[in-house]
């Protein structure tokens, strides 16, 4: 390895039980330059940074910061080392002021010098100080041109303020590697632009940054190296320099997978879907669909392809009644169901597929009776006088999704909890509710996500047959192996608005990458090797 | 001495509890562990207090033993809420039982017993003032330090480093953990805090107040210093002011014979119902109900922010890892 | 079981202190009382209320609800039950019902008010049930005093007519409201294992936002649950008023719904298991009131030994999720996953 890297990472691995997050990572960073680290999501990004930072602790490996071998119990030690991080979802207390949250921890005092005795030790807690650190943001804030008010509070800024807190909280604390974890997601472009000027500023102040993303075009806009993250291993670490766009757009989604399910042609039929003019904000109040349409037909499967978080949760949240619309309409079969609750939207033969199924999916510590039961159980088949349900029905319609769709793991319907279910099994189960009502409109939001192989396979075929049930079905995935494999048509969402309508005859995976990175036509040609791939 | 002037002496007097229990409340509460056992803890220090008095000769001795059986309650809460991460509430109510059980049971011994306890410190002059001269300034020293703690708390809590490190785990403990903070030892502290200036509240109350022990003597007194905090949506001064109104009802509730509504003579529904609010048992329900009120107020309005309530209240805090 | 064993332990500390022989005293509550007729009646007329306030915490906890306001339900039934045997003069057969039901539906709207304010504004009901206790036992002290004042001088109520007594069966002491014990654990149990309502509340319960999706109303199952709580809780004061004490009195509950949580916590599993608890803390209860006459023990004992058994309720719930923490590795890992996918 060179001698001018300041941070060298060997073998780092990190599991989650059975489930291999990072598998023997290597790379470096040189003093001084921008490194970045792409990969799709779930390729392990987050997790490595995490252990960078002291988060989590390494399976096994070493991380070495200027050729000595470290070992982080915490944050505080990889501050200590000289290691920051400015998080995506910012660590800032909201209702503190700018100031104290940079401070925070730091227990400053009026004499600048260490403090070591007792006497020191008291004033460290029960005094406080706040005009020299003042000085010494402002004097960093000048530096490197994060201006912000020190004195307002976090819950009045704007997103752009808050992460200029962050870098400054990181600076404080006198870092040498800052790692950026996909700074520009939650910023606007101009934002953004701003954005790369302080992370220049900062390089030529003498600072090494990490800049995590999977936008292809701020990779090349910024970077001086990268290096790429797929499915948790490193695949390589290239000068950016001598890489096209689109031959990254490779290296992170790797080519076409050779297995291809059988598919029929199936007739479109009338519309089950159409939405018009959908807006919506996310959880924290700020929009995340733009005005979308979206049709979807009987027997029709519409792929949904985009980065996350660019409004995927959001749409399938509004479609079945579980977020309120800010604008827009919503048609199911030719019914309005505008501003219809969740009921309204289940009893109109909508079934869902939620992206967490611990979060919104299933009642963990319920049995899977329980857990099957929850779009049927109001239906005449278990009616049993006017406010009673017949629990033995219920039973048998679980064993039978059970036995129905292979989910493995049940001892006893109406004694296993679902939660003690694998994530695959699980993941079968509640696809098994949601299809085997028979619904007229299915939302898939990752449906395959975190799921084994032979289950992904599974689950697959579960959708195709469902299709040929004439079911309309709408699959948000960023898997675009599985989408070009299962779709009719293909929709690429880009900052809440839809930028591609395509079929999987038609494109690619490079051009769908492109897409979902930048929101934009390619402008390049694609690489020589890959072209066509996907036809 | 005025009807006026008795009853501000009376207000300053009953406040004295709720002050020193509330604010070792929201010291707990900002650090975000609720304690529902300032009774328990309360009854704790009065008995302790009072015992420790007669055994040492020393109502100052007998003060400190009060503060330290109650922490040693909030000791049992912290173990419980911070370390083994069990319901808040349910530990809580549990202490109150627990304390309450405990002084019932052994305070039997010691009902009947005599002390002195804290006297009067009168200041010249100053107490001469009309009306509040003899509320402010002929009162015991508990009285004194119970008025002094509310600056040193509101300086402690917002003009300190450790102050800002409680807020930020009160809010956010794994942001307070990236940033170096050392959470449980903070949160530990709080609740400890919190019991002794429970126990001091429940001392305060034998030693300075009554001069006697009585089985379960707080009288709700603890349950009012939890509502009080909520009124005062976990702000220092709003303690202050909220424990003034909670104790000038009580204070006037001792007074008013119910009979205020005569005055609109002629209109009878109007005496009626001014009679039945102003009566001393009716008057004694405004704390919970007003606590409710602002509680439901600020929900409705939904602005969390203002909204004082620390943002991790409730919920015990673990690293992602262990 | 270890939980109460440890309790015992603990308690024989006070019951030493106090020149007490602890096995006596234990002797006495868990074998002699229980075996004679007089015990026995002790016992199951004090299980009835703690068993209904019991219920009255664990339905609301079913939906992942805390109800800390038994206590003021309680009294809210006990007030307007007896305000309607006092001034009713119906024969008993109209009488007994009307009481039940007003009880029943005073305590249930008390009760709607926190799981109205936390299903609509999101109201902490932790907080907004236990003020509403302090205010109802407030104001029984106002009434008591004021308009609901029997001749005598005391804060109480006059005897209530022999029209408005249960009657008693095979003890003096043994009052026909025992009977609510079978028919709530029934209809308890059917509630909550038969109906489509007892499905939705274990769905809230354990899931909100799952269950919010699958098209069940949060909204409708908090108020419900807080109000049947409440209206179980309403009878159970009026049950204690017409069943044991004859007039209503500012202390005629011993903190029942205080002790209800405990008896919540503790059968946490089911209805069933919440009447053996009930059972369990009557035994306590009605052998420690036992043991302060024979024994000259502070009848604050029980008070100790019920708090403590929550202590150790408590501990060896954190031993046991410990346990579970561990054997759950797998979706743990998976949790992870999905969080580094989020991001």
């Amino acid at each position: 390895m060179s001698t001018d890297a300041l941070l060298e990472v060997e073998n780092l691995t990190k599991r989650f039980g059975d489930v291999v997050a990072d598998d023997e990572v290597t790379f470096s960073v040189r003093e001084g330059e921008i490194h970045g680290l792409l990969g799709e999501n779930g390729a392990g990004k987050s997790v490595l940074m995490k252990m960078l930072y002291g988060l989590y602790s390494p399976t096994s490996g070493t991380i070495r910061f200027r050729g000595d071998p470290q070992q982080f119990d915490s944050p505080k030690d990889a501050i200590d080392t000289g290691i920051g991080m400015v998080h995506q979802h910012f660590k800032l207390i909201p209702r503190m002021t700018v100031l104290e949250n940079i401070v925070l921890g730091e227990r400053e005092t009026s004499s600048p010098e260490s403090a070591t005795g007792f006497g020191d030790r008291f004033r460290s807690l029960f005094t406080r100080e706040r005009d020299r650190p003042r000085e010494r943001v402002t004097e960093l804030a000048d530096t490197y041109g994060l201006d912000v008010d020190p004195d307002s509070k976090v819950w009045e800024l704007d997103i752009g303020e808050q992460q200029r807190v962050e870098i400054l909280k990181a600076l404080y604390r006198d870092i040498d590697l800052l790692i950026l974890d996909e700074p520009t997601a939650v910023l606007t472009p101009n934002e953004s632009q701003r954005m790369f000027e302080t992370i220049r500023q900062l390089v030529d102040e003498g600072l090494t940054v990490i800049f995590i993303t999977h936008k292809l075009w701020e990779i090349e806009q910024m970077t001086d190296r990268v290096s790429v993250l797929r499915d948790g291993e490193l695949v390589e670490t290239v000068e950016t320099d001598d890489v096209t766009q689109a031959e990254l757009a490779e290296l992170m989604v790797g080519r076409d997978v050779l297995f291809r399910l059988e598919k029929d042609a199936v007739d479109v039929r009338a519309p089950v879907l159409e939405a018009s003019g959908l807006r919506a904000e996310d959880d924290r109040d700020i929009e995340s669909l733009s005005g979308v349409d979206l049709t979807v037909h009987e027997g029709e499967i519409v792929g949904i392809a985009g980065v996350s978080g660019n409004g995927q949760r959001e749409l399938a949240e509004c479609l079945i009644g579980f977020r309120p619309l800010e604008d827009g309409e919503i048609e199911i079969k030719g019914e309005t169901l505008t501003d219809a609750t969740p009921r309204e939207f289940v009893d109109a033969g909508v079934s869902f597929v939620p992206e967490d199924r611990y979060e919104h999916g299933c009642a963990a510590d319920l049995s899977v009776m329980h857990n099957a039961g929850y779009k049927t159980y109001r239906t005449e088949k278990f009616e049993s006088g006017r406010y009673f349900l017949d629990y033995g029905g219920m039973a048998a319609y679980a064993s039978s999704l059970v036995d129905g769709f292979d989910v493995r793991g049940v001892v006893d319907v109406t004694r296993t909890p679902a939660g003690e279910l694998s994530g695959g099994n699980l993941q079968k189960l509640i696809l098994a509710r949601e299809m085997r009502r028979d619904p007229d409109l299915l939302i898939a939001n990752q449906p395959t996500r975190g799921v084994d192989v032979g289950a992904i396979e599974n689950i697959r075929r579960l959708m195709l047959d469902q299709q040929e049930d004439g079911t309309g079905i709408l699959l948000l995935s960023e898997d675009l192996d599985e989408l070009l494999d299962v779709s009719d048509r293909i929709l690429v969402i880009y900052e809440g608005e839809f930028v591609l309508e395509t079929t999987p005859e038609e494109t690619s995976k490079w051009e769908l990458g492109m897409y979902m990175s930048t929101g934009e036509a390619p402008t390049q040609e694609p690489p020589g090797e890959i072209a066509g791939v996907g036809e | 001495m005025s009807l006026a002037a008795g009853l501000a002496e009376s207000t300053v007097r009953l406040a004295t509890p709720l002050l020193l229990a509330a604010m070792g409340e929201i010291i707990a509460e900002r650090s975000g562990v609720l304690n529902l056992g300032v009774e328990g803890m309360m009854l704790a220090g009065a008995l302790a207090g009072f015992a420790g008095t007669i055994v040492t000769g020393s109502a100052w001795i007998g003060f400190l033993i009060g503060m330290g059986a109650g922490a040693l309650l909030a000791l049992l809460h912290a173990v419980l809420c911070i370390s083994l991460k069990t319901d808040q509430v349910v530990s809580g109510i549990m202490l109150t039982l627990l304390g309450t059980g405990l002084t019932t049971y052994f305070g039997r011994g010691w009902v009947g017993g005599d002390i002195s306890g804290f006297g009067r410190i009168t200041i010249p002059v100053l107490s001469d003032i009309p009306i509040i001269g003899f509320a402010l300034f002929s009162i015991t020293a508990l009285d004194y330090l119970a008025l002094l703690t509310v600056p040193v708390v509101w300086y402690f809590l917002f003009r300190t480093n450790i102050g800002a490190e409680i807020t930020a785990v009160g809010e956010d403990p794994e942001t307070a953990d990236t940033a170096g903070v050392p959470v449980f030892k903070i949160q530990y502290a709080c609740v400890l805090l919190g019991g002794v200036f429970a126990g001091a509240a429940g001392a305060q109350l034998s030693l300075g107040f009554t001069n006697f022990w009585a089985t379960e003597m707080t009288a709700g007194r603890g349950w009012i210093a939890v509502a009080l905090v909520i009124f005062a949506q976990w702000q220092i001064w709003r303690v202050l002011a909220g424990a003034y109104f909670f104790a000038a009802i009580d204070a006037l509730s001792f007074r008013t014979g119910g009979s205020v509504g005569d005055v609109f003579l002629g209109q009878e529904a109007l005496a009626t119902v001014v009679n039945f609010l102003v009566n001393p048992q009716v008057m004694q329900t405004y704390p919970y109900i007003a606590t409710i009120a602002v509680l439901w107020y600020v929900m409705r309005q939904g602005n969390l922010n203002e909204l004082g309530a620390p943002s991790s209240l409730l919920k015990p805090y673990s690293r992602e890892q262990d | 079981m270890l939980t109460v064993v440890a309790a015992l332990v603990v308690s024989a500390i006070p019951l030493l202190w106090l020149g007490v022989n602890p096995l006596r005293s234990y002797r006495e509550i868990f074998v002699s009382n229980p075996t004679n007729i007089r015990g026995l009646a002790n016992i199951l007329v004090t299980t009835v209320p703690l068993f209904l306030a019991g219920l009255a915490v664990y339905l609301p906890l079913r939906a992942g609800l805390w109800n800390i306001g038994a206590e003021g339900q309680l009294f809210v039934g006990a007030i307007v039950g007896s305000a309607v045997a006092l001034n009713l003069s119906w024969p008993s057969y109209v009488l007994l019902p009307a009481m039940f039901l007003f009880a029943g539906i005073a305590g249930g709207l008390y009760g709607a008010i926190p799981g109205y304010l936390r299903a609509k504004h999101n109201v902490n009901e932790i907080i907004s049930s236990l003020m509403l206790t302090f205010t109802a036992t407030t104001f029984a002290g106002y009434l008591l005093r004021g308009p609901m004042q029997g001749g005598g001088g005391q804060s109480a109520t006059d005897q209530l007519p022999g029209a408005a007594r249960l009657p008693t069966v095979a003890h003096p002491r043994l009052h026909v409201g025992v009977v609510a014990l079978v028919i709530f654990a029934v209809l308890g149990y059917l509630l909550l294992n038969r109906t489509r309502l007892g499905y939705e509340v274990a769905l809230v319960g354990s899931n909100p936002a799952a269950a919010v999706q699958a098209g069940i109303s949060k909204y409708k199952t908090y108020v419900l649950v807080f109000v049947i709580g409440g209206a179980l809780a309403g009878i159970a004061g009026i049950i204690e008023i017409a069943g044991v004490h004859g007039r209503l009195f500012e202390e005629f509950s011993p903190e029942y719904g205080f002790t209800a949580i405990a008896v919540a916590l503790l059968g946490r599993n089911g209805v069933f298991q919440v009447l053996l608890a009930a059972l369990f803390f009557g035994v306590i209860t009605a052998g420690g009131t036992t043991i302060a006459v024979t024994q000259n023990v502070p009848t604050a004992i029980i008070n100790v030994i019920v708090a403590l058994t929550i202590l150790f309720l408590l501990t060896a719930d954190f031993i046991r999720d410990h346990r579970i923490t561990v054997s759950y590795d797998r979706s743990a890992g998976s949790d992870e996953r999905g969080v580094e996918g989020a991001s």
